[in-house]
């Protein structure tokens, strides 16, 4: 029982802070530019084919790849921004097909070069070993994505409290009419949100592809993730993103390890849908990035 | 300064701004004045950005801004004050100024700590200094109207439309904003335009009125002879005063 019991725990950590990491930048987006960018789910296809792409095809080395791969992700948010969410800023129906179709041309590509029986397996492990939590061991990659994911909400924290574009984002989450009143270029604040955005999700799939099995259609089941957490923590909120990160957590270390892990997704889910029809609007009280 | 040109707004059949034409020149202040549903909002909101006109042209200091939007007009020197305060409530006031420095031209070379030192001088000369910490939904009305000034003024803008400042407040109120209002501009070199409804508000302040009636200008002229024109008084028919 103990034993079950840190196992819970840990993976409650670790599940709540690598799923933070991979919602944040959904979040960012959603509180910032007011946008549900359904293209997300691309960003960790990109990240993981392009460090593979530009490694085993082109033969950089693998930090080279690394930073080309998340350049290419920085490249394609920025393109998405100026390509459809300009281009659709005043229809937004048609937006979201459109980054849907933007997201599936990108898996069937990435599904094409590199089919399934390719076997695509990046070596970004960066802790091999277990690590002891109390009667439970976990494996080490999966902390240091945990204490990764921890660091890049501390670095956005520090990005929003401490910085002028940070301030500024803030401002227009929280009323983009009084923001046209001051003149803010908002084109170029759009653009670094979304750039910003893409970052922590890249850094995170790289973290943990060494675990997960990769293929091309993973996109969509992390991209759940990210839309479960970004609305039970309330669409845009970061500190409600935090607490239903761990929520969500909670729920499928305690599902995985107690009940069947195959019902780790389903009951989140189920759970997740059952807090939204008592509070629409998630957990979080304000509708702001912070 | 600034140049309107037979500027048209319609909203469905109603036209709310009706090929209306002046010119306000540097350093002015000008009332806008009229009954309820006159198009004086309207006007401004189509000076500010907030409207696109259907017809006609705006020009300020001699550059065509017609097709221009509100955040860049409001970098060319436009600010604006709302009926119903448009700030951000859930930011602190002082917060709200600094937004309004960062978002500047002139801001944006500066670090936070000289832009907050910048917007706590906008909220002294506003007295607002004491409420600084205070979130602006949490303000009085009084104090709202304060920090829309505030802000506006962190803009360092050549052009301020203030639309009805006096709206909700006491008279004690009305007149320390008026006072405000009458700084400002000498203190600042502003060029003003000044919707108020009551014209008495704007008589001690305002060198030239302007008076709009169903959408059209129908008098332009300083206060003292508009208020006597005939058509002005046949517009106010029905209103409590003039």
């Amino acid at each position: 029982m103990l034993a079950e019991l840190s196992l819970i725990v840990a993976y409650t950590f670790i599940f709540g802070s690598m799923y933070l990491g991979i919602a944040l930048g959904f979040t960012l987006t959603t509180g910032v530019l007011r946008v549900f960018n359904l293209a997300y789910g691309a960003i960790f296809l990109i990240a993981v084919y392009g460090t593979w792409m530009f490694w085993n095809d082109l033969g950089f080395g693998l930090i080279e790849s690394i930073v080309l791969a998340i350049a290419l992700v920085s490249l394609f948010t920025y393109a998405v921004y100026r390509i459809v969410i300009l281009k659709f800023a005043e229809l937004e129906d048609y937006m979201l097909a459109a980054l849907v179709a933007v997201f599936v041309i990108i898996e069937e590509l990435i599904a094409y070069a590199y089919p399934e029986i390719v076997g695509v397996y990046l070596p970004t492990t960066i802790y091999g070993e277990l690590v002891s939590f109390g009667e439970a061991n976990v494996p080490g990659q999966y902390v240091v994505t945990a204490f990764v994911s921890l660091a890049m909400l501390a670095v956005y924290l520090l990005f929003f409290t401490r910085t002028k574009n940070g301030f500024i984002m803030r401002a227009i989450s929280q009323d983009m009419f009084a923001s046209k009143l001051v003149g803010v270029n908002f084109n170029r604040t759009f653009a670094l949100a979304m750039i910003i955005a893409s970052i922590p999700p890249a850094i995170i799939m790289l973290l943990i592809s060494p675990i997960w099995a990769l293929n091309p259609y993973i996109g969509w089941s992390v991209f759940t993730i990210a839309i479960l957490v970004a609305v039970l923590g309330g669409l845009g909120n970061l500190k409600g993103s935090v607490i239903a990160a761990y929520i969500i957590g909670l729920i499928q270390a305690s599902v995985g390890f107690m009940l069947d892990p195959r019902l780790m997704l389903l009951v989140a889910l189920v759970v997740v849908m059952a807090v939204l029809i008592v509070r629409p609007k998630g957990l979080a009280r304000a509708e702001t990035i912070w | 300064m600034l140049k309107i040109s037979n500027l048209t707004k319609r909203f469905g059949g109603i036209i709310a701004v009706n090929d209306v034409s002046f010119k306000i020149e540097k350093g002015e202040i000008v009332g806008l004045i009229g009954p309820n549903g006159a198009g004086k909002t309207t006007l401004i909101n189509l000076i500010s950005g907030f409207y696109s006109p259907d017809n006609g042209k705006i020009e300020f200091n001699g550059q065509d801004i017609t097709k221009k939007r509100m955040n860049e007009r409001a970098k060319l020197g436009i600010a604006r004050t709302f009926q119903n305060p448009r700030v951000i409530s859930n930011m602190t006031a002082h917060m709200n100024v600094l937004y309004a420095i960062l978002g500047s031209e002139y801001g944006k070379g500066m670090t936070m700590t000289e832009a907050g030192a910048e917007a706590i001088y906008y909220l002294d000369l506003f007295g607002l200094l004491k409420k600084r910490d205070v979130l602006a939904g949490d303000l009085a009305i009084y104090e709202l109207r304060l920090l829309e000034l505030a802000r506006a003024l962190a803009l360092k803008p050549k052009l301020l439309l203030i639309d009805e400042a006096m709206a909700g407040l006491n008279p004690v109120e009305a007149e320390a904003v008026s006072k405000l209002i009458n700084r400002i501009r000498s203190e600042f070199d502003l060029t003003i335009m000044w919707i108020e409804h009551v014209l008495k508000v704007l008589m001690r302040s305002a060198e030239r009125v302007l008076v709009m009636h169903y959408g059209r200008l129908i008098a332009d002229g300083k206060p003292e002879d508009v208020v006597r024109r005939p058509e002005v008084v046949e517009a106010y028919i029905g209103e409590e005063e003039v």
